[in-house]
């Protein structure tokens, strides 16, 4: 794709659930001063209904202000793609950064994403889709972006299609049927917080690429952190997983200080 | 192939969309059908197959227009229909060209001379106009003209026997034949260089399309779109009331839980979790359910699971499905009483609603919906495919594979079985 809508691509950033990400020249309609913003192209089905959802579910995102979420700036479709325009940061995001980080900011990103996340909470919103490649960086921290617009494209879909990429950080619960929650959202910033500090999932070697092979083993066993974490660390990681939602700290925001707290 | 190379009619152009160009029906015998981008004309409006003619025109219309889409689907159809057939033409769009139908002794006219009959055929004759078009001009049988005045069928049935289609003619006022069309565009909605609307979101727009770029870049126009700009000082930005905070874990999960499923009979553990009364173990928390006295209740009952794809996507079974290759285009779903699941399948050994689930008191459910290639289920570890008798319901247990065509899914229970 070179263009949608008046936004003309610079260059394919990357590929993530149901659509892609550009880099974009900011169109003059915009009340926007960057030069760039990112453009994301979801290839969903944008029926009237869908569309209507999803810029809903948006206008309340872009409603909750917090510096620690990305600002939304446009939202529309072009015959059945969606698209929407948010702010662009250089620096890459926690699953793929411009450079490499140190332990401390690495802890920052998260606990950025997790202040993010209790913003939308208290507007009434779960992000759904908490991972790393969602977790932008900028100079002084991260933003957290990207709500998880293929559930509002598809009504009833908790779990986006692409393989393994997002099991890892969806909290079991969800694979089962239970609700998006504060909970699950805190599950998720465990998990990345492990996968961003180790390398490794919570679940270690991720035993298939196969969708239902993966599911079926991720529900037969428990996440369990990793030997590397410190036991700070890990014991933030396993407060966040507790298989009862009234074990883990109750907000994002008490994840938040919990991760700040290390040492 | 003759083109016609005037191109300055900007409704017909590929770099536009063809839903934006006005119609003229024709004064005559016949009727004349417009959805969106999909066109009809028909020589007898009283022949038995017109109702089949406009129910294929308007579901290929809802799955996005496209013409390649119309010509198999007409195709298909007339090779099954053993009755006499009026003449008719049905065209719409592709990313490349106008996709024109042609049956009988109907004809498409497409600027001043090129045209497409099937007066010579014996079967119909299907052909792809390349962009740019021109006018265009569909009769059913000889040419027919335009009867003067200001009309313009948006969408929806009328009577007559062909129609011109032009780039919008402003002053034109549009003929809505009911089915809701589409509204003038706003002015301030349009956005620079953009020649046609933008506007409202209450546009008619296809569910679906099989290519997101159904018309590439060969205009000099930008192609039309439509979009909401995040002002936050915008008056409408929250017609609803602001959202509360989400429940707190420790303030809410020992009470009821806020589910907004109907409401059915069942039981709560002691950490007041609803559950099926037949289960040992909370679905939730684990607890043993056997040692406290089990009081039957009403309550709304609470997701019964998950549908896993083969392709790693997932969905709450907090609702009634139909799974198919089209669902959209099951009445149920259609109507927002079902949700539909997808199941993309080239090779189309997946029915288009080929089965359903059901959520029956604390069941999950399915049902084969008399599909071309049938139902299949295995339980958890079983290589043994077993086949469902076409509308006979299935209770699915946890774990249990459903084969439909070349797609598998799996049913996780909340129940953990």
């Amino acid at each position: 794709m070179e263009s949608i809508a008046d936004y003309e691509f610079v260059r394919l950033l990357g590929e993530a659930n149901y659509g892609d990400f550009y880099l974009a020249k900011t169109p003059p309609r915009l009340p926007v001063d960057d030069e760039f913003v990112v453009v994301k192209v979801a290839t969903g089905l944008a029926s009237d209904d869908a569309f209507r959802r999803a810029t809903r579910e948006l206008r309340h995102f872009a409603l909750v202000s917090s510096p620690k979420l990305v600002t939304i700036f446009d939202a529309g479709r072009q015959g059945s793609t969606f698209y929407y325009a948010m702010e662009y940061l250089p620096l890459g995001s926690l699953g793929k950064p411009a450079r490499p980080l140190t332990r401390e900011e690495t802890r920052g990103a998260v606990a950025d994403a997790a202040d993010a996340a209790h913003a939308l909470h208290e507007h009434g919103i779960a992000h759904r889709d908490i991972k790393p490649g969602n977790i932008l960086l900028h100079a002084d921290g991260a933003k957290l972006s990207d709500l998880g617009l293929s559930q509002l494209l598809s009504p009833g879909l908790v779990m986006t299609g692409l393989g393994s990429i997002g099991v890892e950080f969806t909290d079991p619960a969800i694979l089962v049927g239970g609700e998006a929650s504060r909970a699950t959202d805190i599950w998720a910033l465990g998990a990345v917080l492990h996968r961003a500090l180790t390398g490794f999932s919570l679940y270690g070697e991720l035993p298939s690429r196969e969708p239902l092979l993966l599911v079926r083993a991720i529900l037969a066993s428990s996440p369990e952190p990793h030997s590397s974490l410190s036991a700070e660390e890990a014991d933030v990681v396993r407060a966040c997983i507790a298989g009862d939602p009234m074990d883990r700290p109750s907000t994002a925001e008490e994840v938040a200080k919990r991760i700040r707290a290390l040492i | 192939m003759m083109v016609p190379d005037d191109a300055e009619v900007a409704g017909l152009s590929p770099g536009s969309r063809l839903s934006d160009a006005a119609c003229i029906p024709h004064p005559g015998e016949g009727l004349v059908g417009r959805w969106g981008d999909v066109l009809l004309v028909i020589g007898d409006a009283d022949d038995a197959v017109v109702p089949l003619l406009l129910r294929h025109c308007e579901a290929v219309a809802e799955a996005g227009g496209d013409g390649r889409m119309l010509s198999r689907r007409l195709a298909g159809f007339l090779t099954t229909y053993e009755q006499e057939l009026p003449a008719f033409v049905a065209a719409a769009p592709v990313a490349t060209g106008l996709a024109v139908f042609v049956q009988g002794a109907a004809q498409v006219v497409v600027g001043e001379e090129f045209t497409v009959s099937g007066a010579a055929s014996l079967a119909w004759v299907d052909r792809l106009i390349p962009w740019p078009v021109a006018t265009l001009t569909m009769s059913a049988g000889v040419a027919t003209e335009p009867g003067g005045g200001p009309y313009n069928l948006q969408r929806g049935v009328v009577p007559g026997a062909g129609l011109t289609l032009q780039g919008q003619s402003h002053d034109a006022a549009p003929v809505d034949a009911g089915q809701g069309g589409a509204e003038e565009p706003a002015d301030e909605a349009r956005h620079d260089g953009t020649p046609e609307e933008v506007g409202g979101l209450d546009r008619p727009e296809p569910a679906f399309t099989p290519s997101p770029d159904r018309w590439p870049g060969q205009g000099d126009e930008p192609p039309a779109f439509e979009s909401v700009v995040m002002d936050l000082n915008a008056p409408e930005v929250d017609e609803e009331s602001p959202r509360k905070p989400l429940p707190v874990a420790s303030k809410v999960s020992r009470q009821a839980p806020e589910s907004k499923g109907p409401v059915v009979h069942g039981v709560y553990c002691k950490n007041n979790h609803f559950n099926d009364p037949g289960v040992l173990f909370c679905a939730v928390c684990g607890i043993n359910m056997v040692q406290q006295t089990p009081v039957l209740t009403e309550g709304p009952r609470p997701p019964l699971g998950v549908l896993l794809l083969d392709d790693g996507s997932a969905f709450q079974l907090d609702s009634d499905y139909v799974l198919g290759r089209e669902p959209m285009h099951d009445d149920d779903v259609r109507a927002g009483r079902l949700r539909g699941i997808m199941l993309s399948d080239p090779d189309k050994s997946v029915s288009r609603a080929h089965a359903r689930i059901e959520l029956r008191q604390w069941d999950v459910v399915l049902i084969d919906n008399s599909s071309a290639n049938g139902t299949y289920v295995a339980a958890e570890d079983d290589p043994h495919w077993t086949p469902l008798p076409p509308g006979t319901p299935h209770s699915l247990r946890s774990g249990n594979r459903i084969r439909l065509g070349s797609r598998t899914l799996v049913f996780n229970s909340y129940r953990g079985e």
